[in-house]
């Protein structure tokens, strides 16, 4: 047994140690065991020492010192030589330290800003969803009434169903009240996403007999109860409604967030009692369905249409949009989540790709420079023996080494770059908490990197081999790398870099001017000096509403509306309050809230889409500063009983009367009340700068046939204090000291977050850019001034015959923006191929605008001028004696 | 002339008694150290095939009839170290000798 292993443990050693000596050193054992008084030891000890001995073995083998090496490459192991080309790439890196940090350099910033990115697209766009069954998992697209939500249950393809609404409500324990984001959900939602509660249990079918009961988020109850599992079976208040908390949701949970949006703080069954549970008009549910196995998203779309063309049928006029059929789109819940970003990041990704050529461009130049050095060694090298093959190695190692020092400067600059974005990135990205740089982008760093600098370093490296044995000597390198071919390779370099560079630059300027357009956009409405305060008025909840005229909930809620109103209104400063359902870019980003109607006005067909309809408080118009196309706005206190004065806007007069003047005194019936049209006034970008109009309605508040449970206030005010927040909430709780008061935002504000993610896409662009810039510059220049120092001789020789500095000065000038000029034209083709791709990124501006690209195409040449100056100048200043001296 | 490991000078002084193969070696080294220096194959063959490479001992042309084992003998300047390291030794143990005895009780 012994012997055995013994036997086997030889096999390790080194081929010629074990062939040596291998069957003796067996044989010594056997009989020293045989002979032995105690064979126990004798064996423990040729075990136990072996190790040593072994490592010592290959120690000799791999790293003995061979000074009787008659070449460079001896016929070692490989490991042997790999070892020492290492060891000799090192120290030849280190005797060049400008060429080596530089080129570390320039693939860190490569390698960070597609690591960053790609973090980014790899948390949101590649990662499965963290549900069970994810791929059969879809949504039926839009918002939807319980009843349609039912009538999709007919689809066979689905196998399970679940839906949800989200909106706001009012907590309240024993302190100040909160406005928290509840998510009503059916039985089947945490099923579907296999949610976990973290403390008691999740929502039981039970529990949807009885709508008290309601699970909380993590964070609200580390919020509400600082997390104390006594919580549980505890009684907080919701809109004044007593309710159980029954568990806690697992923090780790994923929201499905095209469903409920990026946070939930309360969950809660739907109410079997409700009035959304039955009536059609209540469009407030998300819909999402599992496949069943083996069914696809095409069968389920089938199936999708014909519901939507049945429910038409059933239901004339409810489910079609100028005259067409409201279709019911099947998409995968990966798509439905993500399919907003997918461009834009693919875009983004795109961007730093080209980034990542122009550096690793720069990189080339370098290791061509640096190539005529090594040329002489890597020659006498060759001549002494040592093969092509191993000295390509040499050079591919080298390069491995550098590109693996630039793929960790590249993780630390893709980790900092994560944080910056995730900080500057407009909010609405899905899937953003959990982005991070982890192993995967670890490995993705590396690789590129390492990908990076070997191909790069290869290109060098090839045209070393392809030498004939004796060219580098006979001609001391300059024959060399001043030929023809070596002079095309680096001009194509730069024609590379800058034509790379431009399609940057050109894209970057187009998402400028489209942002600074937005920027400067007419909303139709004052967009300075108005603070918004979003509120939710507590109105008796899913109160049945009384029929035909306003009710007695609607004069409650108002009555309580206009006490903070005028409340508002005596605060200092504040020139003027009004309210609505909704106010100006409070919704932005192409969500749109709240209540959408159709107004049938007499005598005339029923417009074929509904209509945005805003209860609004009688100042609406004056403070927002919106113009009348014809007529006025009701005065205050007229509007007290049917018809109801009303105000429509330009774009629904033009469509129902084909004219603004044809719609004043018109009457029309909205949601079983009665109006007549006092005024048309002009259209609005009320849902921001980059939403199309809407045929909009505006009525009095009191003359809503329900308490909406949302109201914002606007007021006008110059004020612009930090005392002016803590006023307007005093002034609040004057009246109404149990309502929550989370935001006041400013419209400028408001506008800001309008623009956001189109001030995001052109600052990033814009620092691409920047960034290519300097890299052409530098590039150009390197170059340039690389080929003057080649030239010096012959540069000599022509002012000896005659020619004056200032013609060598110029004819390095043109050179160098000949190639970029060249460059120019090949990225300007390129820039208005990919103009295609960011037109649907633009506002404003014409996709490919000819304008900004000749601007972007004088940047690049510009720089190209600047950066040949001083090689222009370097050759001018060349002295001739001394040039050809050199030689 | 430094100092010999006990375990080379051992190997040495067996060696130069006559020529021998592995596992007599390490029997003899054994019975010479008084079981003091314990030797294992694979060291024994390390320490051999290094000498062999110094020049301090080759192997006997003719294997043995019996069996194939190697057997290795002392060369001359195999002995001259031997040699060296013994007097090292002695002049050392001379001088340690005198302040072993002053301090005997």
């Amino acid at each position: 047994m012994t012997l055995r292993l013994y036997r086997a443990l030889i096999r390790l050693l080194p081929r010629r140690v074990r062939e040596r000596d291998g069957e003796e050193m067996a044989r010594a054992l056997a009989d020293q065991i045989a002979g032995a008084r105690a064979p126990a030891a004798v064996r423990w000890r040729a075990l136990t020492r072996f190790p040593l001995v072994l490592a010592l073995e290959w120690r000799d083998v791999l790293f003995a010192p061979r000074v009787s090496s008659p070449t460079v490459f001896s016929q070692g192991s490989r490991m042997e030589s790999i070892a020492r080309m290492i060891r000799q790439g090192a120290r030849g890196l280190a005797r060049t330290p400008v060429f080596s940090l530089s080129v570390i350099l320039l693939l860190g910033v490569g390698v960070g800003s597609v690591s960053a990115i790609f973090a980014v697209v790899d948390h949101v766009l590649l990662r499965p969803l963290p549900y069970p069954n994810v791929d059969r998992l879809v949504v039926i697209d839009g918002s939807h009434s319980m009843p349609a939500v039912r009538d999709m249950q007919a689809m066979r393809s689905i196998d399970a169903w679940a839906a949800a609404a989200t909106e706001n409500a009012r907590l309240t324990r024993d302190g100040e009240p909160l406005r928290v984001r509840q998510a009503l959900i059916t039985g089947g939602f945490f099923p579907m996403f296999r949610a976990r509660a973290a403390v008691g249990r999740l929502l039981q079918p039970a529990d949807s007999q009885f709508a008290n009961v309601a699970v909380l988020s993590y964070s609200m109850w580390v919020r509400v109860f600082g997390g104390d599992t006594s919580a549980i079976g505890s009684t907080i208040r919701i809109d004044d409604a007593p309710t159980t908390v029954v568990g806690v949701l697992d923090p780790t949970f994923a929201l499905p967030e095209t469903i409920v949006g990026a946070s939930v703080d309360l969950w809660r069954p739907v109410d079997p009692a409700a009035e959304y549970m039955t009536k059609r008009d209540y469009w407030m549910f998300g819909a999402i369905g599992r496949l069943g196995a083996d069914r696809t998203i095409a069968q389920a779309q089938q199936e999708a249409t014909r519901v939507a063309n049945e429910r038409a049928k059933v239901f004339p006029g409810r489910y079609t949009e100028d005259g067409k059929v409201l279709e019911l789109p099947v998409r995968s819940l990966r798509d439905a989540t993500t399919g907003r970003v997918q461009r834009p990041l693919r875009l983004l990704l795109g961007a730093v790709g080209l980034l990542l050529l122009v550096a690793c461009t720069n990189v080339t130049h370098l290791f061509l420079a640096r190539g005529v050095g090594r040329l002489r060694e890597m020659a006498v090298r060759r001549a002494l023996g040592a093969r092509t093959r191993l000295l390509v190695a040499q050079l591919l190692i080298e390069s491995g080494m550098l590109g693996l020092a630039g793929a960790v400067l590249g993780a630390a600059i893709a980790y900092a770059g994560v944080r910056a974005f995730l900080a500057l990135a407009p909010a609405g990205l899905p899937r953003a908490t959990t982005i991070g740089v982890d192993a995967r982008v670890l490995l993705f760093a590396g690789s590129v990197g390492m990908l990076t600098a070997i191909v790069f370093g290869l290109i060098p490296a090839l045209r070393l081999a392809r030498l004939g044995p004796g060219d580098p000597l006979r001609g001391a390198g300059r024959t060399l790398t001043g030929t023809r071919g070596a002079h095309r390779f680096r001009s194509m370099l730069v024609i590379g870099e800058v034509a790379l560079s431009l399609v940057l630059v050109a894209q970057a300027g187009w998402l400028l001017r489209s942002f600074i357009r937005m920027s400067h956009a007419d909303l139709g409405f004052r967009t300075s000096g108005i603070v918004e305060i979003p509120m939710s008025i507590p109105a008796p909840t899913h109160a049945t509403r009384d029929s035909g005229q306003a009710g007695a909930p609607t004069a409650e809620w108002y009555r309580r509306v206009e006490a903070i109103r005028e409340s508002l209104a005596r605060t200092p400063g504040v020139q003027g309050v009004t309210f609505g359902l909704t106010m100006p870019l409070e919704w932005v980003g192409g969500g749109k809230c709240c209540w959408f109607a159709r107004p049938n006005f007499t005598g005339k067909t029923p417009p074929a889409r509904p209509s945005v309809t805003h209860p609004i408080g009688d100042d609406y118009f004056d403070l927002f500063a919106i113009r009348f196309v014809a007529g006025g706005a009701w005065t205050g206190g007229t509007a007290t009983r049917a018809p109801y004065p009303a105000v429509i806007n330009e774009e629904l007069a033009n469509r129902v009367f084909g004219a603004a003047n044809a719609a004043l005194g018109a009457t029309f019936v909205l949601d079983e009340t009665d109006f007549r049209v006092t005024g048309v006034a002009r259209n609005t970008r009320h849902y921001g700068a980059d939403q199309s109009y809407e045929t909009a309605v505006y009525i009095p508040a009191n003359a809503m046939p329900f308490p909406p449970g949302n109201v914002t206030m606007a007021l006008r005010t110059e004020r612009t204090d930090n005392a002016l927040g803590a006023d307007l909430r005093a002034a609040v709780w004057r009246v109404e000291p149990n309502l929550p008061v989370p935001a006041i935002n400013t419209i400028a504000q408001l506008a800001r977050r309008d623009s956001a993610h189109r001030r995001f896409d052109a600052m990033l662009f814009g620092i691409f850019s920047v960034v290519a810039l300097v890299l052409v510059a530098g590039g150009l220049a390197g170059t340039l001034l690389y080929m003057v120092s080649l030239e010096r001789r012959s540069l000599g020789i022509r002012l000896a015959l005659g020619a004056t500095p200032r013609g060598l000065e110029r004819g390095v000038l043109t050179k160098g923006v000949g190639l970029a000029a060249i460059g120019a034209v090949i990225g300007a083709m390129g820039a208005w191929w990919a103009g295609r791709l960011i037109e649907s990124r633009l506002y404003g501006v014409e996709a490919r605008d000819a304008r900004t690209l000749g601007l972007a195409v004088s940047v690049l040449l510009l720089i190209a001028l600047l950066s040949s100056w001083i090689p222009a100048r370097r050759a001018a200043a060349t002295n001739p004696i001394e040039s050809l001296r050199t030689e | 002339m430094t100092a010999l490991a006990p375990r080379d000078l051992l190997i040495l002084a067996v060696l130069a008694d006559g020529p021998s193969h592995g596992y007599g070696i390490i029997k003899a080294v054994e019975d010479r150290s008084e079981h003091d220096v314990l030797l294992d194959p694979a060291n024994l063959y390390r320490c051999l095939r290094r000498m062999n490479a110094d020049g301090w001992i080759d192997e006997v042309d003719a294997r043995s009839d019996d069996d194939r084992r190697r057997t290795y003998r002392i060369t001359a300047e195999g002995r001259a170290i031997l040699r060296n390291e013994v007097q090292r030794l002695e002049i050392l143990l001379r001088g340690l000798r005198p302040s072993l005895a002053g301090h005997k009780r």
